[in-house]
């Protein structure tokens, strides 16, 4: 058996909706669960081993465990900025949730602090490490589907904000109170903001650049929410093949303040890319492994994506190598930037009600 | 069991096991540059919308209340005998019945043989709708037609899966190609899906179930919307049907 060293590593806030994803650290042969640090609205600690020590702050945490070697920074996106200065300035290896920041001179900042520190720094974007992707990937890239005329891709979940409400908060998730278009009372911050991994998979797959978008709220399927539920983006690619995204709160939940039988609609989310070639037209369904369930809270009839049986950790293990072996993460900040980028273009577009022309150009 | 297989002889058929009297009419098959095939009564001309009487979508249509729709999720992709423009008009049929409401403005990118678009409705619900037509002549349609709206949602696809589900299926001993049937009305056994479909909306029509009154004016908003969805690509913004019609 390989000699193992394993990554001391914390969670810190675990506030966001995918920090319970990784509490099972705790029991990884390849990571060292030393702390995580927690505040008002951390989410579902009663899933953590209760052995992990918990700080009320981070500077509690970092002060307790002075070898700290990474972070996995979950907490709400205006958290963020501050939480990569702290550990960049300690030499500690970060692993960020999907946005890193909308504020693109904060963005520009955590390249330049991260690659001066020499530290790893990754950014989870699940759909990345899904294999129907790849072969989706590998049947335009051979040109088994002729050439490529559009891309198209359907995320659809539910709305977190309920047991989670700083996702819906303008602040909290888009990083500042920015108003969605002239007269419409909702902000930046809601569906959009959430889903930057379509993006990337449309670059992913494509192997080109987003060139134009074009984007429009529907109305809000939920009351009480001041961002965005439902909207679409449509537009172009740099090679010349058009492209669909939506990324819509279009799932409805059940509203209870814990994420506990949470679920109504039957596949909380689900992910859907088609694409249309000269030679023929692909249909898929990249969260498609499913199993079919009736509910014995409710009588719900629940389909459920079935998991990686063993290997649910592979993007946190992909950190590790990264951590012990060296090479850049697949998702780093320099490539994940023309997302983010193309993400505030389609808000502009909605300001705007017209096609916005994307500029990834990063310029350090 | 006897086949009927025409639609004029379907319609005759339905309303006679019904007693209903027989009226003259005629069905006149779509001309170059119609969508749709007319049917003729009474001295009226009415396009025959018979993508609203497929039985999935026809019961979205009752699903679905005026002001309680946020959105329409349309994917469809169809053969290449089938051209862009009848894709694109029979899907701007179909968003209009669901939403309730009528095309206000739409916003399109066309590549060949695809075209994407957001359709904004007069009630602020959108049709965001994706169509190509790449796939060999005669292969079946494959769409979604989602509608999410303040009470829940409705879908032409069960959750969990992306395409047309047949309901008979025969798996051969000499070949991996699957046979398929999809049979819709026992009265009507032996036509297609489209000329069931027809011969039922004519039937609604003439028995009064159907007041398709509005049928010419949707006929003409949506060929306006085929020519917007264009003009839209060209100009590289967005077209008020308005400015098409």
């Amino acid at each position: 058996m390989a000699d193992v060293r394993p990554v001391k590593i914390a969670i810190l806030s675990c506030n966001h909706g995918h920090a319970k994803g990784y509490y099972h650290l705790a029991n990884d042969r390849m990571f060292d669960l030393v702390a995580v640090s927690t505040q008002e609205d951390s989410e579902r600690l009663d899933l953590l081993d209760p052995k992990v020590p918990r700080y009320k702050s981070d500077a509690e945490l970092y002060e307790a465990h002075p070898d700290l070697e990474a972070v996995i920074i979950a907490s709400d996106n205006l958290s963020h900025m501050e939480q990569v200065r702290e550990a960049a300035k300690r030499g500690i290896h970060i692993f960020s949730m999907k946005i890193p920041t909308f504020d693109l001179d904060e963005y520009r900042e955590m390249i330049e602090i991260t690659e001066k520190a020499g530290i790893v720094f990754q950014i989870e974007l699940e759909m990345r490490y899904h294999a129907p992707l790849c072969r989706i990937e590998e049947m335009i890239k051979s040109g088994q589907i002729g050439d490529l005329l559009s891309i198209n891709m359907i995320n659809y979940s539910h709305n977190p904000v309920w047991w989670r409400w700083w996702q819906c908060n303008p602040e909290k998730s888009f990083g500042k109170r920015v108003e969605l278009r002239p007269g419409d009372e909702r902000f930046r911050g809601g569906a959009l903001a959430d889903h930057p991994h379509v993006f990337d998979a449309i670059r992913l797959v494509t192997g080109s650049s987003f060139d134009t978008v074009y984007a429009e709220p529907a109305p809000n399927i939920r009351d009480g929410v001041e961002t965005e539920d439902m909207v679409r983006i449509i537009g172009r690619m740099k090679n010349g093949a058009i492209f669909s995204i939506d990324p819509s709160y279009g799932n409805d939940e059940q509203k209870v303040k814990v994420q506990e039988d949470w679920e109504k609609y039957p596949q909380c989310v689900e992910v859907f890319m088609s694409a249309v070639g000269t030679k023929g037209t692909v249909v898929a369904d990249l969260y498609g492994k499913t199993f079919y369930s009736q509910r014995g809270v409710d009588g719900a009839y629940m389909c459920d994506m079935v998991e990686d049986i063993g290997l649910w950790a592979i993007r946190i293990h992909e950190f590790y190598e990264h951590i012990r072996y060296g090479g850049t993460p697949r998702v780093n900040l320099r490539n994940h930037y023309e997302s983010i980028v193309t993400m505030l273009a389609s808000y502009d577009s909605i300001t705007t009600g017209k096609p916005v022309k994307v500029d990834a150009t990063l310029d350090i | 069991m006897e086949k009927i297989t025409d639609v004029r002889e379907g319609v005759i058929k339905l309303l006679t096991i019904r007693e209903h009297d027989i009226p003259e009419f005629s069905i006149e098959p779509r001309k170059e540059g119609e969508f749709v095939d007319t049917f003729i009564w009474d001295g009226k001309k009415i396009p025959v919308f018979n993508m609203l009487y497929d039985p999935r979508i026809y019961q979205m249509q009752n699903w679905g209340k005026r002001g309680d729709n946020s959105a329409l999720n349309v994917y469809s992709y169809y053969a290449s005998d089938v051209s862009l423009e009848e894709c694109i008009y029979r899907e701007l049929v179909i968003a209009e019945a669901l939403l309730h409401s009528k095309i206000k403005k739409i916003t399109a990118y066309v590549n060949k043989s695809a075209a994407n678009m957001i359709v904004l409705m007069e009630d602020e619900s959108c049709a965001n709708i994706d169509l190509g037509n790449t796939m060999a002549p005669g292969t079946i349609n494959q769409c979604q037609h989602k509608l999410i709206t303040k009470h829940g949602m409705a879908n032409d696809r069960a959750v969990g899966t992306t395409v047309t589900c047949n309901q008979v299926n025969f798996f051969r001993s000499d070949s991996t190609d699957t046979v398929y049937y999809n049979d819709d009305l026992y009265y009507l056994y032996g036509m297609s899906e489209p000329d069931v479909a027809k011969a039922i909306a004519i039937h609604a029509i003439l028995t009064g179930l159907e007041q398709a009154g509005d049928w010419t004016e949707r006929d003409e908003r949506c060929r306006a919307g085929v020519k917007a969805v264009f003009e839209s690509d060209k100009r590289g913004g967005s077209v008020a049907l308005s400015e098409v019609l």
